[in-house]
């Protein structure tokens, strides 16, 4: 199967065929969910129940309510008539025995599965399709969509040539010569946009497979806070026999494209639609429920499962994070790095750490995590079943990999990256999430547990490369960066395989570097974790957390960064990066730079005219409103600054204004050149006072890199 | 650090004991539970929100790890687990059980994630579990609740609560004013500072008069009283 | 969720912090002794985490003389070194 889609109390299931889709209407499909509470207060419900219009049957069934319970439970299973009812009805039921019953003696099961998902673990149906599904891009200017013109549309990539009539005919055409099974639009609402617009000009433009229905809208927008962060979560719009992916918010297809999007739905059983809207958290959630489900533990509504009552001592044992080492500033040459692969995942599957096994009762007294004591039972658990052929694949995804760019297979190469890339993710995640407040199966101890492991596994690595030979530059949580005490020191390789067998972790050598750079904090007072820079041995430069990887950094800045990490390369000088600077200062002040590498990128946080201080990010999302482009909190705006200690919405112009050079504020661009200069020199010492110093008019040694 | 008194803090008394505190820090929530576990043997129960349970300083306040070694905390980060730890303290609680602390007892009812009717009720359950369990077994259970944010739930909270302890931050420390609290002593670290009616209480000084002596002379006075406790 | 506990360096800045008095009374050379002290704690912040001791206080004064004692160490190698150039 490939999507599932419902029309009314039935289910259409489509099959991909050479052609294009077969759907399938299943008429008995009925949803299920479960209560668990006293004998009485079932019995009660079980009679109120087999007389509800909207419940199809009730009776009972025996399963574990929690992952480590011994004992199956009797609950009440309810089978609900609407395949999308279900959370409906759960929430009629609990307002309904809200101050009848005291709050938590009754517990919903099964509740809230997204339909497609739970049709496919409920009836047993994976939605792999049988063949790779096609696509068709369409995408439209945010300008443009706003404005409800579809005349700058394009088409499978290509740009329409003509007005709207013929865009809208130019993608009726496409629509039936490809039938593509994906339709990947830049925006959901260009659906109904094209639907409407195709009625009104009398062009028969028929979204769907289905011809007797069309477009249909599954949730309206809103906001939602999310691990935090405020994200803007658009309308949805499901089109029957297709699936459509919205690029602008499907953080999957960003990441990983329709293979690694196509492995996710794989080993997640969320359909194609669902998976390009779903969160990595809400994928793993998915395969851990698929995993629960498979072991007859039933799947919590809302996360009750507390954090057991702990000493003062353990609680501060335990409430920690990972361990680092503070990098030591400056640059360094000759430096190895050994990474442990997938580390926390790994010790998950390696120490059985899951919520099921910690702190068991058969094997209580032994302690088996590092400083904590915590036991860890031998049964195999519940997180390192799910996570285990995640890390078998990524393992042979890599080897492919390998053997696809030898044998010059570029296409399989780009295949088996998407595939690893997107459970880099979700392995990424699965540690995270462990601590996560609402996640299901998520348990506090379990975070601590890896996290003890994890430090004491980094330590241990410590200890080994230093007797070999080599003293530690920088570590943090999984990595080592190393440089040698002795002029015969182990080789790296040794020391990797020697901590590989002591800890059952395999070590890896990461990279070797000619040469790195720590850089400090802002303050210079110490090494900030995550900033480096340096060149490897094999020639290739690399960047972390340095303005090139920022999102937000214009591409003007990006590149000159670039160029002065090249020039410290050359010269091993902050005089020469300086002088270097001069000539990007220059083109900068000369207008010589297209404003199209001057875009600033930023997420909105909040609504623009929630935002306290007057930022450039609000002054920029105030300016698209008041253009007709609204944008919403975790959307992005791209503008360049035009008068940055200007007033309100004139400090900015946004992208699709198309600004000229002359509206550019050509001193906050120096300022960010100045500030990219930093992060390159200051490793060496230089902050950004003896930059300007060393820049102030009357030396004139750095005219000679005007050219 | 070393030299806490228990006389500068008042007393927690069997029954429901709301604190209402300004300011940032919960360093008035610190004072008095380390205060009172060094006066009761037993075991202790927090059942925490937020985050309040920093170990750091509940081990600044204490005069000793010993007074901390019959504490066990939970942390809760939604309602459904806060209400799961409050259901579940009559199992482990006895008559012996020297305090209960539910800082922030409110907060996460007050979390969008949970209905609010639901959150309501929840809530209501929670506080009649900690006020039966005050109620049944003579055991002082002490809640808190920000000043200023006044609404159904503190005043719930505030109706339930056998007696209310103000706290505000104050340059010198943390200040307490309540039904029965008279004395107002800061704790600033290591060492003291003391307002006028403290010194009243303390010394008979009147307000009026002498003032000026009572200074730095005095402070040793002041520690021999501190150092016996009370 | 997690994560309650605050890290030493902030553990290292409140108390230096508590110290303001005593360093606004220093005269300004003594003062930059008195800062180097307390940057010199900070270098061992991250053994000093991995310690996790429940006063901190005693970790700072340890990171303190074990800045001192790599110091010595340094000066005894260089009086060694200018010794052997002498003879
Ligand atoms: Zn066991």
């Amino acid at each position: 199967m490939f999507a599932v889609d419902f029309d009314g109390d039935d289910v259409v299931e489509w099959y991909l065929t050479d052609g294009g889709a077969r759907p399938r209407r299943v008429t008995d499909y009925t949803p299920v969910f479960y209560v668990a509470g006293p004998e009485s207060v079932l019995a009660a419900l079980e009679r109120r129940l087999s007389a509800d219009p909207a419940v199809a049957a009730v009776g009972y069934d025996r399963l574990y309510p929690r992952l480590d319970s011994r004992e199956r439970t009797e609950v009440l299973r309810v089978a609900v008539v609407a395949p999308r009812g279900v959370r409906h009805l759960a929430r009629r039921l609990r307002d309904d025995l809200l101050g009848r019953v005291p709050p938590g003696d009754v517990r919903f099961y099964n509740v809230d599965l997204s339909p497609g998902f739970r049709y496919c673990v409920q009836t047993d149906t994976p939605p792999i399709p049988a063949r790779r599904p096609r696509t068709l891009r369409l995408s439209l200017p945010q300008k443009s969509l706003a404005d409800g013109d579809l005349s700058a549309l394009s088409v499978g990539g290509d740009p329409v040539d003509g007005d709207e009539q013929e865009c809208v005919e130019a993608v009726a055409t496409t629509l039936a010569e490809q039938d593509p099974d994906v339709l990947v639009v830049s925006s959901a609402r260009l659906l109904p946009l094209l639907r409407d617009r195709a009625a009104a000009l009398g062009v028969d433009c028929p979204l769907s497979r289905d011809p007797e229905r069309g477009v249909e809208r599954l949730a309206g927008e809103n906001t939602v806070v999310s691990y935090g962060t405020v994200r803007h979560s658009p309308a949805r719009y499901a089109v029957p026999g297709r699936a459509i992916v919205d690029t602008g918010n499907s953080f999957l297809w960003a990441e990983s494209r329709l293979d690694g999007l196509c492995y996710l739905v794989e080993r997640s059983w969320k359909p194609l639609q669902e998976a390009s809207w779903a969160s990595i958290g809400n994928v793993l959630t998915a395969m851990q429920i698929r995993e629960a489900m498979a072991r007859g533990v039933l799947v919590p509504w809302n996360k009750r499962r507390p954090e057991t009552f702990k000493s003062v001592e353990t609680l501060h044992a335990a409430d920690r994070g990972g361990f680092t080492f503070d990098p030591k500033v400056g640059l360094h040459e000759d430096v190895v790095e050994l990474d442990f692969a997938s580390l926390y995942p790994r010790i998950i599957c390696e120490w059985n750490i899951s919520p099921d096994t910690l702190g068991c009762d058969c094997h209580a007294g032994r302690a088996d995590i590092p400083e904590l004591g915590y036991t860890i039972c031998d049964h195999r658990g519940f997180l390192p079943d799910v996570l285990e052929p995640l890390l078998t694949d990524r393992q042979r995804l890599k080897r492919e990999i390998r053997e696809a760019e030898t044998g010059g297979d570029e296409s399989a190469a780009a295949s088996a990256r998407a595939k690893s890339g997107a459970i880099k993710w979700v392995l990424v995640s699965c540690f995270g999430y462990q601590g996560y407040r609402n996640a299901k199966f998520g348990r506090i101890e379990c975070h601590e547990a890896i996290n003890a492991v994890a430090r004491d596994l980094l330590l241990r690595a410590k200890e080994t490369a230093e007797a070999g030979g080599w003293r530690v530059v920088h570590g943090i949580v999984d990595s080592l960066w190393l440089a040698a005490t002795r002029e015969d020191p182990e080789s790296p390789e040794a020391i990797a395989a020697t901590v590989t067998d002591d800890c059952g972790i395999p070590l890896e050598v990461e990279a070797t570097y000619d040469w790195v750079c720590f850089v400090p904090t802002r303050e210079m007072d110490r090494g900030a974790l995550t900033r480096y820079f340096g060149r490897t041995r094999d020639g290739r430069y690399v960047y972390k957390g340095i303005e090139i990887r920022q999102r937000s950094t214009p591409e003007f800045v990006a590149d000159a960064q670039r160029d002065l990490i090249a020039t410290l390369d050359r010269h091993r000088d902050s005089a020469a990066v300086c002088d270097r600077l001069v000539k990007h200062r220059a083109r900068l002040r000369r207008q010589d730079v297209p404003t199209d590498q001057l875009f600033v990128t930023s997420r909105l946080s909040r609504a623009p005219d929630d935002y306290d201080r007057n930022t450039l990010v609000a002054a920029a999302g105030k300016r698209s409103e008041s253009l007709g482009v609204p944008r919403e909190p975790g959307q992005s705006v791209r503008y360049v600054v035009a008068n940055e200690d200007g007033r309100g919405t004139d400090r900015v112009r946004l992208d699709f204004e198309h600004p000229g050079v002359d509206a550019v504020d050509t001193s906050y661009y120096d300022r960010l050149l100045i500030r990219a200069t930093e992060s390159v020199v200051s490793p060496l010492g230089w902050d950004r006072t003896r930059i300007r110093r060393y820049l102030s008019p009357g030396r004139d040694a750095s005219l000679s890199a005007f050219d | 650090m070393g030299t806490d008194t228990l006389s500068a803090c008042p007393r927690l008394e069997p029954g429901v004991t709301l604190l209402r505190r300004s300011g940032e820090t919960p360093n008035a929530l610190y004072r008095l539970v380390t205060a009172e576990l060094a006066r009761r043997q037993g075991s202790a129960y927090w059942v925490d929100s937020r985050n309040d349970a920093v170990t750091h300083a509940l081990y600044d306040h204490a005069q000793s790890r010993r007074t901390l070694r019959g504490l066990r905390i939970a942390r809760a980060f939604t309602a459904y687990q806060h209400h799961e730890l409050v259901s579940s303290l009559p199992g482990r609680i006895s008559s012996r059980t020297s305090l209960v602390v539910v800082p922030r007892l409110p907060a996460l009812y007050r979390d969008p994630d949970v209905p609010d009717g639901e959150a309501r009720t929840l809530f209501e359950a929670s506080l009649t579990i900690l006020d039966a369990l005050a109620e049944s077994l003579s055991v002082p259970v002490l809640v808190t609740a920000r000043a200023g944010t006044d609404d159904v739930f503190t005043d719930a909270l505030t109706d339930a609560a056998d007696r209310t302890i103000e706290s505000h931050d104050t340059r010198e420390g943390v200040a307490f004013a309540g039904d029965d609290v008279q004395t107002l002593v800061y704790h600033h670290r290591d060492y003291w500072q003391t307002t006028i009616p403290y010194w009243v209480e303390l010394l008979g000084v009147a307000p009026e008069e002498d003032l000026a002596h009572v200074g730095p002379a005095s402070i040793t006075t002041l520690d021999a009283v501190a150092m016996e406790g009370c | 969720m997690g994560r309650t506990n605050p890290t030493f360096r902030d553990a290292l800045r409140r108390y230096r912090e508590s110290w303001a008095p005593f360093r606004r009374a220093l005269r300004a050379e003594d003062k930059a002794d008195f800062d180097r002290l307390f940057s010199r704690a900070s270098e061992h912040a991250a053994a000093a985490g991995n310690a996790n001791p429940a006063d901190p206080h005693r970790a700072v004064v340890l990171s303190m003389l074990l800045s001192q004692e790599r110091e010595l160490r340094r000066l005894r190698e260089r009086v060694d070194s200018t010794q052997q150039t002498d003879e």
